[in-house]
């Protein structure tokens, strides 16, 4: 129950791919003509597809979505005292780089606060805006803490309008939510391979358009251009320096492949979602209910109990794994007024109805002990 | 009574947690704690106990030899030490 963070278990063929990746020869850049399988432009080719980016070669791939944002956020081009508006719900690895922008003077950043379910109110982020007038705006597709999935097309194109460049963080939704970098007209987009695409740790990405050159974050072998001494002009490779994951990315290629051949159906979710809300609420819980799409994903917290008490016996009496605490999600929590934490579930396609139930269960145990 | 000790991570504003390994179990180790406010609970599938004193918590699994300490932030460094000098003290 602790999807959001990373999934478990992975798409069938994942691991058979990542250890077949290490059990044969690796590739290299001296192999990497017609005849030569190149998996990172394979990954590229099924995540633009997935992405709606036909520029699939200005996908940069990477560690994960950390890696990603951080690209974007170091490596944009600001000038000092450029305007920043990002959200209260964002996650660590967007708020710790705009932090340190911010210490050096950079940067002045608005933090916009959220619904009470976590959710960016379109009204809000376009008065801010209107304000503001920023020189990009940061959010993320869908709430880490409260699964709450915002109108991303709506709040890329009022910024646009308003002359912003536009980062979206969509690891909460990449593979369960449609994602449209195209309609949304975004200018970035950071993903992470590891949750709801139910690929291997340590894969991700960043997509930057075509004509928006990014300052290289991290300078060094590219395996082309070794005369020069900067990083390539050309995308990918001028994000790309070091090795890349291979194995991993094998795994997520497995994933990518498995995804295409059983494509989600939301609705057998939405039912499991309700009734983990609806048992969590007979049990006394105090959850967070956004409206609307969500990811699946349940906030909650037991009076008379500590989320840190309620994570340890589900773990340790009933093996039952989730996430407890501020979530790297530290000003959502405090906005929420919940600075103490949370208890969250995050299930995936291969959560069953019966462990929902189960989950239910110890969590009415854990109530009436209290 | 020798042990083993280990930082606990978690995502919580100002938490030092740390994962003791006891040569006992939970349930001997409970008889130990004098003038500690302790409370078992018996009807958790695995059933455990807790702890309290001076805003020190331990958590622990009654039939289990591992248990988690919380110290607090202001003088978790010598609660600490303090601890695991009474944890060493005690005969097993």
């Amino acid at each position: 129950m602790n999807n959001a963070a990373t999934s478990w278990p992975k798409a069938p063929g994942v691991a058979e791919a990542v250890s077949s990746a290490l059990m044969n020869r690796p590739g290299a850049a001296s192999r990497s003509g017609i005849e030569h399988f190149d998996i990172f432009g394979a990954v590229r080719k099924k995540m633009g597809k997935m992405l709606g980016i036909s520029a699939y070669d200005h996908i940069a791939l990477g560690n994960n979505a950390t890696w990603a944002l951080n690209l974007a956020i170091f490596g944009y081009p600001f000038k000092k005292g450029d305007n920043v508006i990002t959200t209260k719900a964002e996650h660590n690895s967007v708020l710790r780089p705009l932090y340190e922008l911010e210490r050096c003077g950079l940067i002045d950043v608005t933090y916009l606060d959220t619904d009470k379910a976590g959710r960016i109110p379109p009204d809000k982020w376009t008065d801010t805006l209107t304000q503001v007038k920023p020189k990009l705006v940061i959010f993320t597709h869908a709430s880490n803490v409260t699964g709450a999935v915002n109108d991303a097309k709506i709040l890329s194109q009022s910024a646009k309008s308003v002359g912003a460049d536009v980062l979206v963080d969509v690891s909460q939704t990449c593979g369960w939510e449609d994602i449209d970098a195209h309609a949304w007209d975004a200018d970035m987009i950071a993903f992470t391979g590891h949750k709801y695409l139910l690929g291997p740790q340590g894969v991700g990405g960043l997509y930057v358009r075509p004509d928006l050159k990014l300052k290289p974050h991290l300078i060094g072998g590219t395996g082309t251009h070794s005369d020069l001494r900067t990083m390539p002009d050309e995308m990918p490779s001028r994000l790309e320096a070091g090795t890349g994951n291979e194995p991993s990315f094998h795994g997520l290629l497995a994933a990518l492949e498995w995804a295409e051949l059983n494509p989600l159906v939301h609705i057998k979710y939405h039912k499991m979602l309700s009734t983990l809300r609806e048992g969590l609420t007979d049990a006394g819980a105090e959850i967070i209910v956004p409206e609307g799409r969500c990811t699946p994903t349940v906030s909650f917290n037991l009076p008379n109990k500590s989320a840190a008490e309620i994570g340890y016996i589900l773990e340790e009496s009933y093996d039952i794994i989730c996430r407890t605490g501020l979530h790297c999600a530290p000003k959502l929590l405090n906005g929420l007024g919940l600075s103490a934490g949370t208890v969250r579930f995050s299930f995936s396609r291969f959560t069953t109805m019966d462990e929902i139930n189960n989950v239910i269960s110890a969590v009415k145990d854990i109530a009436n002990e209290i | 009574m020798k042990f083993e000790v280990k930082k606990a991570e978690n995502c919580f504003t100002n938490s030092r947690s740390y994962e003791y390994m006891l040569p006992i179990d939970g349930q001997t180790f409970c008889t130990m704690l004098d003038n500690w406010v302790v409370k078992e609970y018996h009807k958790y599938r695995r059933p455990m106990f807790t702890a309290d004193k001076d805003d020190i918590n331990i958590k622990g699994i009654l039939k289990a030899s591992i248990v988690k300490v919380s110290f607090p932030e202001n003088c978790w460094e010598s609660e600490k030490a303090d601890f695991e000098r009474w944890l060493t003290s005690l005969m097993v």
